[in-house]
């Protein structure tokens, strides 16, 4: 008896310390936390509807009071069923892969009661098709999808123009938007335009939080859901979500180290190391994921003054006059030699930048592990500069070179172009003074044009610069990506993404292989895939200068800060940070 | 001293057209702010095409500025009631040449109350602004109470105490806060008192919670304390010098050693002679201060994160948002002409000598 006694004193001190542990998430009931207060530095937001979203800050709002159609799995990144905050709860395909048929769950409900189902997709589907509304989906729709139908509230059945392997991908486009209310607010498609009332002041939404008011200039406020389930706490924890608007990242980082800001995504590269060692010490929670995007270097391949699409109305490819320097590929090869990567990311990214070779991103089941990134060989650059016509008249290397038998430029002409950059990115500030002084070595004369985002995009999409530095990326799990931005039908001057006008057939056959494959074999998609990234790497349309890890800190209040390699913040609707 | 200011009013008409040209030719020089605007996958040049059409941007400046001015009804207009636009004039019927007329103009132009729709907030341009006045002005009220009083204050004290140490360190004081450049001196104090003494909040206009508003300026002076140091010290240091040097002036004039010879007192020389009479340099620049005051600065609210109108009209300008530009620039014209009308009456006011008739 005397033992058993000593048991239940171990067993209920052991339940002492290990409860609170255990009852963390489950102390704070629903909207009991404190308010989440996030830093919003890209300005107020412009919409809260999810067809008209173009813009990061409303994204950031639209993802937190609206449901998805399809979610990702935050782990892999890849689209699952029953994903949280999504409606589709399953998914098949025909036998000819071209009819997905969706199920929806059917436990859901908009804030003002009514049930979310089939018709809040179909809406969706059909005001982003009809012509009248400026949704930035249509593009991702309209090109694949033939019809979408729903025989049932619960069921959505979407018939695709020809068998894509993409099409969950494109399908995941697709928003939720409450019909039965949008109908009213709506009385036409064409109503829905970027100035309605609607667009800040939502009715009717669902998601982790309701809209409750957008203060300009100061935050958009939301506060918690009280029906939302699908966090791991099985409701909303905090109280509400701040967005806050910051104009200044001094401001941003240390309102955030003085705890006013919960969270900071995305730590500016100038508090990085510092941010970092607090981190480390304990101060907070720090995080870093794989970036999305590179930094890269674009290279014109045509003549910019004679800026041309890639393909005439009739679909049939229209060959351009090529860049009178790097048109040819041995010079964009020679200028990837001539840069000291090593030398560079220590002098431009503190050594936290990560080469690549290929488009694909290292965390992306597409990448191509063979690709090593350019080594840094001047003489070899010095050599196909030679063999391309470029040559040293004057055996001195500090003036450029010339052409003299060059296939893209008269003779006489010097190797001289514009390296254009934008403004206000300390590391792209540097890599391109780094960059301009190493191609100096090897014969090349820069001149730097670092301008304003907004003339800098004029020039990139109007196809009117020699060399381009932006940092772009495609998406990490979807490789398909890579045909918007080296495929010659994007190459549309002053509108399409195809602004290297890069050309490669086999290229675009392999992307069509792979997205339209037969079984849509993963391991086949990503040979044709690698086989496509190998002709990029070979080509040098573009120059992956390198990715990098996006650092993230986290309030050392936030209890359940569980990071997943593609998902961050995946379960922050649970965030039970206790209330001041 | 109505007429005169009736005539002011008047002759600033052809001042604030003469700013709106000058402003909106710059701007469109700066380029079109379409391809920013439409930067995203799958944009295709006739869509592009289209939203410039609808915005106007492709016109010539002139024709742009006279949408602006007085809007497009009247440019493209539907004569059948259909809904679709058959006549036009100045502007063409199908100007993004998809063979399909443009839809019927709908601005009325700011000479009617409208001033545009914000190319990036989609939302009305004027409202824009108005939002972001208040903060503005608490802001510039705050300053302009503390620096100009406190300004001439010490340059009289200054002028009183010609060569004394009183008078050295304020001289000091003023040159050296006159070149200290705002934006550093603003990081600073931010550092100092928020950030390190943790005394002051780190910038914003009020406390970040779930509440609908921002609570009466009564219970967020801390929030305004560091903004106004900053706006108004560069006023102080202005003002210190500029009264100083013209006190100096004043108590040197036969009439100040007469009223003194006569026996006032010292205090009420300084006063009610040397002191009124010093202070018509200032009048002259309170109209410009106003100005300045009033149209927000870009730096202050930038780093204490004040959401007023200087920090939107930046945004504006590197967006291109050409109706928040030319709101904000209306505004701006509107507060000089009104500053410069404030200071000549003020003339009036304090030199006798000056009759508005």
């Amino acid at each position: 008896m005397k033992r058993l006694g000593s048991v239940v004193v171990v067993l209920v001190l052991l339940a002492l310390v290990v409860m609170p542990v255990i009852a963390q998430e489950g102390d704070l009931g629903p909207g009991e936390g404190a308010p989440i207060v996030a830093g919003n530095f890209g300005g107020d937001i412009s919409t809260t509807n999810p067809l008209l979203v173009n813009d990061g800050a409303s994204a950031d709002i639209v993802n937190r009071i609206y449901p998805l159609f399809i979610g990702n799995d935050p782990e892999s990144g890849l689209p699952v069923p029953g994903a949280a905050r999504s409606v589709a709860a399953d998914w098949s395909f025909s036998e000819d892969g071209l009819v997905m048929t969706v199920t929806l769950r059917s436990d859901w409900t908009w804030s003002d009661g009514t049930p979310i189902t089939s018709a809040d997709v179909k809406y969706a589907y059909d005001a982003v098709i009809s012509g009248e509304v400026d949704s930035p989906i249509t593009s991702f729709v309209e090109p694949y999808i033939e019809s979408l139908e729903t025989p049932d509230p619960s069921t959505v059945v979407i018939t695709f123009k020809e068998l894509d392997c993409t099409a969950v991908q494109v399908a995941a486009n697709l928003a939720v938007v409450p019909a039965h209310h949008y109908s009213q607010v709506f009385p036409s498609f064409a109503d829905i335009t970027a100035e309605s009332e609607e667009n800040l002041n939502p009715g009717v939404t669902a998601g982790p939080y309701n809209f409750r008011n957008f203060r300009p200039g100061e935050q958009v406020t939301l506060v918690a859901s009280e029906t939302y389930t699908d966090t791991p706490a099985g409701y909303t924890v905090p109280e509400g979500f701040i967005y806050k608007t910051v104009a200044d990242q001094l401001v941003w980082v240390e309102q955030f180290l003085a705890g006013d800001i919960t969270y900071v995504d995305s730590v500016p590269e100038d508090r990085q190391t510092e941010i970092a060692e607090r981190g480390a010490a304990g101060e907070f929670q720090y995080y870093t994921s794989p970036a999305g995007t590179w930094q890269v270097l674009l290279f014109n391949t045509a003549d910019p003054a004679n800026a041309q699409s890639g393909r005439d109305e009739d679909g049939n490819v229209i060959e351009q006059t090529p860049h009178p320097i790097f048109g040819d590929v041995r010079v964009r090869q020679a200028f990837v030699h001539a840069i000291d990567h090593a030398a560079l990311n220590a002098g431009a990214f503190s050594g936290t930048g990560i080469p690549v070779g290929g488009m694909m991103l290292p965390q992306s089941w597409a990448y191509n592990e063979a690709l090593a990134p350019y080594a840094f060989d001047p003489e070899m650059a010095m050599s196909l500069l030679d063999e391309a016509g470029w040559v040293d008249n004057d055996n001195d290397p500090e003036t450029p070179r010339v052409a003299q038998g060059a296939a893209t430029a008269a003779d006489g002409t010097v190797l001289e172009f514009a390296l254009t950059s934008f403004t206000g990115n300390p590391s792209v500030d540097s890599s391109v003074i780094l960059m301009a002084d190493q191609l100096t070595n090897v014969g090349f004369k820069v001149n730097l044009d670092v301008i304003e985002f907004g003339p800098m995009v004029d020039k990139l999409l109007g196809q009117t610069y020699d060399a381009l530095m932006v940092f772009w990326g495609v998406g990490v799990n979807s490789p398909q990506d890579m045909i918007d931005l080296l495929g010659s039908a994007s190459d549309q001057p002053g509108a399409g993404f195809g602004v290297t006008s890069f050309y490669n057939e086999e290229f675009e056959s392999l992307m069509q292989e792979a997205r339209t494959l037969p079984g849509c074999d993963e391991a086949a998609r990503k040979a044709l895939y690698d086989q496509a990234q190998q002709i990029v790497y070979d080509n040098v349309p573009m120059y992956f200068v390198n990715t990098s890890l996006v650092p993230v800190a986290v309030s050392g209040q936030v209890p359940n800060f569980e990071p997943r390699k593609n998902g961050i913040f995946w379960n922050q609707a649970a965030w039970a940070i206790p209330p001041q | 001293m109505f007429r005169y200011i009736v005539r002011r009013l008047i002759q600033a008409i052809p001042i604030f057209f003469g700013i709106t040209i000058l402003s909106f030719a710059l701007m469109s020089a700066s380029g079109n702010p379409v391809a920013a605007l439409t930067f995203r996958p799958g944009m295709t040049p006739e869509e592009r095409d289209r939203i410039a059409a609808r915005l106007g941007v492709n016109d010539p400046w002139p024709i742009q500025y006279l949408r602006w001015l007085a809007g497009d009804d009247w440019m493209r207009w539907d004569s059948t009631g259909d809904g679709i636009a058959d006549h036009a004039i100045l502007v063409p019927l199908d100007a993004n040449g998809d063979g399909e007329p443009e839809p019927p103009g709908d601005r009325r132009g700011i000479l009617r109350g409208d001033f545009g729709t914000s190319f990036t907030k989609k939302r009305p341009a004027l409202d824009i602004l108005v939002e972001r006045l208040p903060a503005t002005l608490e802001l510039s009220i705050a300053a302009f109470l503390l620096g100009t009083p406190l300004g001439i204050l010490i340059g009289i004290i200054a002028a009183i105490n010609h060569g004394k140490w009183f008078d050295n360190v304020s001289r000091i004081l003023a040159v050296a806060f006159t070149a200290i450049p705002t934006f550093w001196f603003a990081i600073m104090l931010l550092l100092i008192f928020s950030v390190q003494l943790r005394l002051l909040p780190i910038g914003d206009r009020c406390k970040t919670s779930l509440d609908d508003s921002c609570p009466p300026v009564t219970e967020r002076l801390q929030y305004m304390v560091l903004p106004v140091i900053v706006l108004s010290i560069g006023s102080i240091a202005g003002y210190s010098r500029v009264m100083r040097a013209s006190m100096l002036d004043v108590i040197s004039a036969d009439y100040v050693r007469t009223a003194r010879a006569k026996g006032l007192t010292r205090r009420m020389t300084w006063i009610r002679h040397a002191a009124r009479n010093a202070l018509i340099p200032i009048a002259t620049a309170l109209g410009p201060e106003l100005t300045f005051l009033l149209s927000g600065a870009v730096v202050t609210e930038t780093i204490f994160n004040y959401p007023g109108v200087g920090l939107t009209s930046f945004a504006a300008v590197t967006q291109r948002d050409y109706p928040v530009v030319m709101t904000v620039t209306i505004y701006a014209a509107v507060a000089t002409i009104i500053g410069y009308l404030l200071s000549d009456i003020m003339y009036g006011l304090i030199d006798p000598r000056i009759r508005f008739d």
